[in-house]
């Protein structure tokens, strides 16, 4: 289904009777044919921070330095198109390490996120600034979609679904003119594909090297990828048993041949991830989420699921 | 505890539990906006510019017998179609989906159809159930839109004798590809996936011009056509005729 590619770019640096080791972040690229059918799609690479620094959140506001304000913009479409934020920012540190928050207004010298909990402010973070990947990252003219027909489904949280297609060779609204390929993906989610003929997918970017926190509502289907380009994931390697509240949340995989059949369902015993008996699965018996797919996750009341990085750091 | 008590504390985490496993829901979109995708025209292949197209199942005999557009044979098929977007439930004689009703069901000005249908519930729209495109060429009557999904009000509206004493034109369309997709899907209903090739009964009532449709015509209209048509062949054939008479 898939081919992958990863790069680890390390130099070493020799100098004045010392050597020091740099490593940049680890990039490369998956493949996936899907045949025709139904799929949950999850990407599972970020783009390159734009920024990366620390500070303390101040009125939901942090100081950045030497960052062109254009890198960062637009932080709204007013153009007739769907208005979504262009970068995020990635908490790194702290109670909320792993939570993507839009950037929704730049300065010179500082970023804001109006999405900041009231319980951020004063904390002092690291973090990082990256641009969202978007649909027309992830769904190119040439990945074989059929125009007007293959759909891309984005499962919003208010539970409100936003449907994409191709339609001129760029991605549109469901009126089939309006451009919708800044469409974001927010790190670990995903979209629902539904195909009338066969695809190639092709997704690059960084291998996330840090834990990712999807925030998951109650009351909706919730799209939660691997974030793991790597290969598939095994339930019982995941975070599930403690991010899904125990005997109610769920997680339903379903299978990734195109059939969307039910592969099986996901509990949690407070600890450890469950068959829908409330068995904790073994090794042998745990379901395993594919690279590039995910699960669908209904929860009881707000929270995280947590992925943690496929790479150390 | 008690034998009885965990009984119950397992009856209520069953309960929970299949109380959140999930929130069933399709989506349906029609595409008919232009050459490529195709679109629906009148029965003289011009744009329909007044009029909507609903979208459901059938759940009676289809019976080509009834396909001019009649008042007698829209009860007929109004009492078998269950619209995605009809929002009766538990007492009604059909149960909808229940599904958004968008604007984009109405014909635009152009003549085209666009637009999605949200949270339909998949209840009644199981996997692989085979979907219908009925539009209508009237003058006066329209979807109602509505945004949320399960709304109480009902957005389709019912044509009357008037109505039909007016004119109508219809379409009632189809496709192999035309089947409600797994839960959490999408399924596009594009007028230009209509071919002789469908194994289904493509269309039901329409033309196929390629990747458009026509309409059919009202059954006056079908009638003074057939009779102007008429009129010509036998003023040809009396002139021919009479032609003949003087070539003698």
């Amino acid at each position: 289904m898939r081919n992958l590619i990863l790069g680890l770019v390390s130099v070493v640096i020799v100098g004045n009777g010392f050597s020091q080791t740099v490593s940049t972040p680890i990039v490369g690229f998956s493949n996936y044919n899907l045949a025709a059918g139904q799929y949950v799609f999850s990407p599972s690479f970020t783009k390159a921070a734009v920024y990366q620094g620390s500070g303390t959140v101040s009125s939901k506001s942090l100081s950045v330095s030497g960052v062109t304000t254009s890198s960062l913009a637009p932080t709204s479409f007013s153009d007739g198109r769907p208005n979504y934020p262009k970068c995020y920012i990635e908490v790194l540190t702290g109670t909320y390490a792993g939570v993507a928050f839009d950037v929704t207004s730049v300065s010179a010298n500082s970023v804001t996120s109006s999405d900041f909990p009231e319980a951020l402010n004063g904390q002092s973070i690291s973090f990082a600034i990256r641009d969202h990947v978007t649909l027309s990252d992830i769904f190119k003219s040439d990945t074989g979609f059929a125009e007007y027909s293959d759909v891309i489904s984005v499962y919003n949280s208010d539970g409100t679904i936003s449907l994409r297609y191709m339609a001129g060779g760029v991605i549109t609204l469901d009126d089939f003119s309006t451009e919708a390929g800044h469409t974001p993906v927010y790190p670990g989610t995903g979209v629902i594909v539904n195909l009338g003929s066969a695809v190639t997918i092709k997704t690059s970017g960084q291998v996330k090297a840090t834990i990712t926190k999807v925030p998951v509502y109650p009351g909706i289907n919730n799209i939660v990828g691997t974030m793991n380009p790597s290969g598939s994931l095994r339930v019982i390697d995941s975070t599930l048993g403690t991010s899904l509240a125990a005997y109610a949340d769920s997680a339903v995989i379903y299978s990734n041949n195109g059939s969307f059949s039910l592969g099986a369902i996901v509990y949690s015993d407070g600890s450890s991830p469950t068959d829908d008996n409330f068995n904790p699965f073994s090794s042998s018996s745990s379901p395993t989420v594919q690279n590039g797919s995910g699960a669908i996750i209904n929860v009881a009341s707000p929270g995280y699921v947590t992925l943690n990085s496929s790479v150390t750091p | 505890m008690k034998s009885s008590n965990k009984q119950l504390f397992l009856v209520a985490i069953l309960l929970i539990s299949s109380f959140s496993r999930g929130w069933s829901a399709i989506s349906i979109t029609i595409a008919g906006v232009n050459s490529t995708s195709g679109q629906i025209l009148d029965s003289k292949s011009q744009v329909v510019t007044s009029g909507f197209a609903r979208v459901g199942k059938i759940t009676g005999t289809i019976d080509l017998t009834k396909k001019d557009p009649t008042f007698a044979n829209y009860q007929y098929w109004d009492s078998i179609f269950v619209d995605v977007n009809d929002p009766t439930t538990g007492t009604g004689t059909t149960l909808g989906g229940g599904g958004t009703t968008p604007s984009g069901w109405n014909f635009s000005g152009t003549g085209g159809l666009s637009s999605s249908s949200s949270g339909i519930a998949s209840a009644t729209y199981p996997l692989n159930t085979q979907l219908y495109i009925w539009a209508f060429k009237v003058s006066g009557k329209s979807l109602t839109a509505n945004a949320t999904a399960g709304s109480s009000s009902v957005f389709i509206p019912s044509l009357d004798t008037n109505d039909f004493t007016a004119g109508v034109e219809w379409a009632l369309l189809t496709a192999d590809e035309w089947k409600a997709p797994a839960d959490l899907g999408t399924l596009s209903l594009t007028i230009s996936q209509i071919t002789a090739l469908d194994t289904v009964q493509a269309p039901i009532f329409g033309s196929d011009l390629g990747n458009s449709i026509t309409m059919i015509p009202e059954p006056s209209s079908g009638l003074l056509a057939s009779l102007g048509l008429a009129l010509v062949l036998f003023s040809r054939r009396r002139k021919q005729s009479t032609g003949d008479k003087e070539l003698n």
